[in-house]
């Protein structure tokens, strides 16, 4: 068996007095579009903050080999980890080619600067032709492009996307899938949390779903997508047809 | 290098054309209107320092004063015991020299103990994100000032004046303020344009992104304060050797506000615009000085109908550049293009 790209034993995440995430474990294989599905509040995204340390938790977190406990989160980006964070959180005022530069902060040599950038154009043509704009005067289908090329910047090995397609356009969503698609095809790791499930599920190779900071169901994302759990609770096929 | 070259040749002509100006200004202008210039001078270490924090970084520091009475204490003492103690040494010197020396000595002390104070002040408070910078910075400042009014051996709330009867020595000149400002602005403006100058904008802009992103935001935001406190210090001893003593009360919590609304007025995050926000913010203070008790109400209200007509300050985040002005006159005439720019 090949060594995990990311584990999770155990995860408990809490703020102040409520429990967010309950004593979760999960794992990635290197390669894999795994997701992370379920309802809003069932601690989808205190996971991924958990991870970064970014919340605190309990529990042990190893990415690529290494325990994230008791480092900083810039430490956690420099191993190779690459949070897209929910709501895009993109540099408002500075332009679209500082946003990436910025991203490739941890890339301390500029002669791969080039390549990274024509690489993320290649994902995101449209940032192509923005490069000097300010990215708040952006779309929000072109902010969380920058937010997605902006984490590309680092190469990362593990990326971890917090909703991307959260308030989204349809046809904004199937584009921002497909760049996951390809990021997907170039060999990264993936962890994908998510509320829209259908997509989610057709993504990803295998699915977490998360009920009130629990793991309730687990296992290939084909399968799941015909549970009728999952059907039920998530995708409402049964409901409207 | 040729850089370095360049840099180096610059600077012997900024320090050169400073050594002319200043002689002549002095024999032109009046003893008022000299000082209001030196004035001028320390107003914009003073917000180009503070800008590099509040403007650039988004860290709201009010507690610049604070920093400014400890780098005037620090420049006054030092001076004056180099003076008691190399009295000797020091006459044996030309008496520009000597002077000079003994200054920037005295400066340097300064913007290390200011440095030091920073860091003290900053490294607990920046480890928090929010408003706890403003809370603390504003408490140093008044703590300070009641330390230096209970400090005897600094002359308590009476001033220090090295316990001569002619106070302290009036060292600080045109060139001297001049000089220090223009290497200020260059540290300032090289840091601004740099790498780490870009991640302190990133914390500005979203600081949980940045870190995500790999930047040690802690470390970068201490450090941007220390050279923020550290310029505030050599303001302080400038000003210093400016009057013939200094007091506690010259470093109120009002001296910290007048900073802020420099960098305010000029622009947050321009270089330029703090300098220039330095320069409106003295010089309508002191042409307001004639209405009298009219000036608290006058002060205000322009600042209001500043705020209308300029909200983000008189240059924006903008920096005062040839392409800049050009810009803003070719605006009249013609919209500027929309910037789509292949990469």
């Amino acid at each position: 068996m090949s060594e995990k790209a990311l584990s999770i034993e155990n995860l408990t995440v809490t703020y102040g007095g409520i429990t967010a995430v309950k004593n979760i474990s999960l794992h990635i294989m290197p390669g894999e579009i795994v997701t992370l599905i379920g309802a809003n509040g069932a601690g989808k995204s205190s996971t991924l903050k958990a991870i970064m340390r970014l919340a605190k938790s309990t529990g042990e977190i190893q990415a690529l080999g290494q325990s994230v406990i008791g480092k900083e989160t810039h430490e956690i980006a420099r191993m190779g980890v690459a949070l897209v964070p929910e709501g895009r959180a993109i540099f408002g005022n500075l332009s679209v080619r500082e946003n990436l530069e910025l991203g490739a902060y941890v890339k301390r040599e500029a002669e791969g600067m080039k390549k990274r950038f024509g690489e993320v154009v290649e994902l995101f043509p449209r940032l192509g032709e923005r490069m000097s704009q300010n990215a708040g005067t952006l779309s929000g289908g072109e902010q969380q492009m920058l937010a997605i090329g902006r984490a590309m910047m680092a190469e990362p090995r593990i990326l971890l996307l917090d909703e991307p397609s959260l308030g989204l356009a349809p046809k904004l969503v199937m584009e921002i899938f497909a760049a996951v698609r390809a990021i997907a095809k170039k060999g990264l790791t993936i962890l994908l949390v998510e509320q829209n499930t259908r997509l989610a599920l057709e993504t990803a190779q295998r699915a977490y779903v998360l009920v009130s900071g629990e793991i309730a169901l687990s296992g290939n994302a084909a399968e799941l997508r015909h549970d009728p759990r999952v059907k039920d609770a998530y995708l409402g096929d049964s409901a409207h047809a | 290098m040729p850089a370095l070259a360049k840099r180096v040749g610059i600077a012997v002509l900024i320090i050169g054309v400073l050594a002319g100006v200043g002689p002549l200004l002095e024999s032109v202008l009046t003893e008022y209107a000299m000082r209001i210039i030196i004035l001028c001078g320390i107003s914009i270490i003073l917000a180009v320092g503070l800008n590099l924090i509040n403007g650039t970084t988004g860290q709201f520091s009010i507690g610049h004063a604070g920093f400014m009475a400890v780098g005037a204490y620090g420049t006054a003492y030092t001076v004056i015991m180099l003076e008691d103690h190399a009295g000797a040494f020091l006459s044996s010197l030309p008496e520009e020299v000597a002077h000079g020396g003994v200054l920037i000595a005295g400066l340097s002390v300064g913007a290390l103990v200011a440095g030091v104070a920073g860091l003290l002040v900053g490294a607990p408070s920046l480890r928090l994100r929010g408003d706890y910078l403003a809370i603390v910075t504003l408490g140093f400042g008044e703590i300070i000032r009641l330390v230096f009014n209970n400090a005897s051996a600094l002359g308590g709330p009476t001033g220090y004046d090295g316990g001569r009867p002619a106070g302290l020595p009036a060292y600080t000149n045109f060139f001297w303020v001049y000089a220090c400002a223009a290497a200020v602005i260059a540290v300032v403006a090289s840091l601004t344009f740099s790498r780490f100058g870009r991640a302190l904008s990133a914390i500005r802009e979203d600081e949980l992104a940045a870190e995500a992103m790999g930047i040690p935001t802690t470390r970068l935001k201490v450090t941007a304060f220390i050279i923020s406190a550290m310029t505030a210090g050599v303001a302080g001893g400038l000003f210093a050797h400016l009057q013939s003593s200094i007091r506690p009360d010259d470093f109120k919590f009002d001296k910290s506000i007048d900073v802020i609304v420099m960098i305010i007025v000029g622009g947050l995050g321009s270089i330029s615009g703090a300098a220039l926000g330095a320069v409106v913010v003295v010089v309508a203070l002191e042409l307001l000085r004639d209405a009298q008790e009219y000036r608290l109400i006058l002060y205000p209200l322009l600042l209001i109908l500043l705020m209308i007509l300029r909200p983000k300050g008189i240059l924006g985040r903008h920096e005062l550049s040839i392409s800049y002005l050009r810009n803003l006159f070719s605006k009249k005439t013609a919209t500027p293009p929309t910037t789509t720019e292949a990469p």
